[in-house]
């Protein structure tokens, strides 16, 4: 994804940005193509800034203070929701933006938009050290298709360390490796696009929410993945013990789970996908 | 890491050096005989020439050995201690292991020669302590003296038509470190810097440039792995920034990857790693994908040059064809 308009409901984007002006360019384009595509759409801006960021968009946006009125459009500060309690605690995040989602579907809303402004991460906070694991596991969120969100980290404040941490923790960053992601019928997933050291630890994420069941981890629509990450499936399938892992993929992948001794892994069925399956997911 | 590791007996590495077909079987069959009579596994990977005489004159013997052409398994010498000696050491564990590795040849190239070196070298940090004897044929007739001096360097034992001795100049670290110089620069190539949230557009710049430059499709993959993964390396242990160079000459296209890191485990990308493990594989994957790796380090930067032997076949460029798709890349890339 390069820009919000080509944002799509499951996306969990990771958004660098480095002066005030791109990151307003962002949240109107993205409020704009949230609200045009009839999806509820919640911005969470700091607190001080929570009135200036409403005026904007109402100046902005024209659509937007209809939105704010019918509560299609909501404008949040993360002190009242990401820090609710004087603590940062992943599990209530979780249940929080699960909860919303569900909320905005029970609204009449077929999906939710939610873009954050990460600087409340900033903040001394008891829980923050796990920010990072809580991005990657909040991957399973967006299994259903039904939450979009794009998590804008202000590279001028955070650490280069933390800005690739947080790049990796999710499916795609603009320029980097894009990955989607579906939760097929049966256990396991379905993978699209491209995955390598920049969307590494929501691969990691994505793996951990999967149930301990015989296991099909559909790569068909996979057009790159780098040693680590077929490294990490290859773990994944070495560690669920008598319940069984099939990977099926196209050839470039099965032949490089084949150069990474995948047939000694026990358990473990790597399926050559039929050429059709290719063409048709392959945009 | 410490040098008496490297001089263990259990670990026997003779360079044999032969003049003709006669002393290369004196020097081998009894060799392989002594193997086959003691039940210990025994593998020969040599050039094609001599991997025919060798089979012809072991007769039924030959089925027992298992037999590979080192021109193929063995291109890359970064690839042949985990992919040919390991291998083939590592599924005998229990017992003694006896193989002929004949890894320089009069055709090697002077991008090769100096990683031919190094690997003759890094068998020794290799296989310290194992039960296992790899022989190493060379050819006086035909290979320069400073390889044939450096055999002496690079193997605890050398034997030739007088017998066996003890090399006075055994030394691998002097061949691992001196042959640690800086590569030679490109006359032309187009280049990006990259960091770790740019590092996919490396990979995609390395795709794309031997897209012009013609590399087929099966081998472009091959590249794309590559880059991917030196790209990994450098913006995880190499400072944050790293530069990646794309060029070709009349043999390889040849992708360069250039970080703030120091490599100082001689052998990574050598150690076989297993499937599940999350991290070492990357230099491996490399070696077992591309026909030649160099690398310079140093306490400053490390230089990691992949080459791809270019298969021009069907359609072969003229020079200046090559040039102008060089100048190509450069303009729409810098």
């Amino acid at each position: 994804m390069t820009n919000a308009a080509d944002l799509r409901l499951g996306d969990h984007v990771c958004l660098p940005f480095d002066t005030d002006d791109a990151l307003r360019a962002h949240v109107a384009a993205f409020t704009a193509a949230g609200l045009d595509a009839g999806h509820r759409v919640m911005v969470f801006t700091p607190t001080s800034t929570v009135d200036a960021m409403t005026g904007w968009l109402r100046r902005h946006h024209r659509a937007s203070t209809r939105a704010l009125d019918t509560g299609q459009l909501q404008i949040h500060s993360p002190d009242d929701v990401h820090l609710a309690g004087g603590c940062f605690e992943p599990d209530r995040m979780m249940t929080g933006f699960a909860h919303a989602t569900e909320q905005a579907h029970a609204d009449g809303y077929p999906g939710l938009r939610v873009t954050v402004d990460m600087s409340w991460a900033l903040q001394p906070v008891p829980g923050v050290e796990h920010l990072f694991d809580f991005e990657a596991k909040a991957n399973r969120l967006f299994l259903d298709h039904r939450l979009a969100a794009v998590c804008a980290y202000d590279e001028r404040r955070f650490s280069p360390a933390a800005i690739n941490q947080a790049c990796a923790a999710h499916p795609s960053t603009p320029g980097m490796a894009t990955m989607r992601f579906t939760r097929p019928p049966r256990p396991g997933l379905n993978l699209s696009g491209e995955i390598d050291i920049g969307n590494r630890q929501a691969l990691d994420g994505l793996l951990t929410t999967l149930p301990y069941a015989d296991t099909t981890l559909d790569l068909t629509g996979v057009t790159f993945i780098d040693a680590g990450g077929a490294g990490a499936l290859l773990h994944f399938a070495q560690a669920r013990g008598d319940r069984t892992t099939t990977i099926v993929a196209g050839p470039k992948v099965v032949r490089l789970l084949n150069l990474l001794d995948a047939a000694t892994v026990a358990g473990l069925t790597v399926v050559a996908a039929k050429l059709s399956t290719q063409l048709q997911e392959t945009p | 890491m410490t040098r008496q590791s490297a001089l263990d007996d259990r670990f026997v590495h003779p360079a044999l050096f032969y003049r003709d077909d006669a002393e290369y079987l004196a020097g081998t069959v009894p060799f392989v005989r002594a193997g086959l009579a003691a039940g210990e596994p025994v593998a020969v990977a040599v050039p094609p020439d001599n991997l025919r005489l060798l089979r012809d004159s072991l007769g039924v013997d030959a089925a027992s050995v298992r037999l590979l052409d080192m021109t193929v398994a063995g291109r890359n010498p970064g690839r042949i201690i985990p992919g040919v000696l390991r291998a083939f050491a590592d599924a005998h564990r229990d017992v003694p292991v006896r193989i002929i590795g004949e890894p320089i040849w009069a055709g090697r190239n002077d991008a090769e020669y100096p990683a031919c070196a190094q690997h003759e070298a890094l068998i020794n940090l290799a296989f310290a302590g194992r039960a296992v004897t790899i022989l190493c044929p060379y050819h006086t007739g035909s290979l320069s003296p400073q390889v044939l001096a450096d055999a002496a360097v690079t193997h605890p034992v050398l034997v030739d038509d007088d017998g066996e001795r003890h090399s006075d100049h055994y030394d691998p670290y002097a061949i691992i470190n001196g042959y640690n110089t800086p590569l030679p620069a490109p006359p032309h190539a187009a280049s990006i810097r990259f960091t770790f949230i740019t590092a996919a557009r490396a990979r995609r710049f390395a795709v794309e440039t031997a897209r012009r430059l013609r590399l087929p499709d099966a081998r472009i993959a091959d590249l794309e792995l590559a880059a991917a993964e030196l790209a990994a390396n450098a913006v995880t242990h190499g400072g944050g920034t790293a530069t990646i160079t794309m060029w070709a000459d009349h043999r390889y296209v040849i992708c360069q990857v250039q970080d703030g890191g120091h490599l100082t485990d001689p052998l990574a990308g050598r150690v076989p790693v297993t499937p599940d493990s999350l991290r070492g594989r990357g230099l491996l994957l490399i070696n077992h994908v591309v026909d030649l790796v160099r690398i310079h380090t140093s306490t400053q930067s490390t230089t990691t040059r992949v080459h791809i032997a270019h298969d021009y076949a069907k359609k072969p460029p003229c020079h200046g064809e090559l040039g102008t798709l060089l100048s190509d890349s450069l303009t729409a890339n810098t």
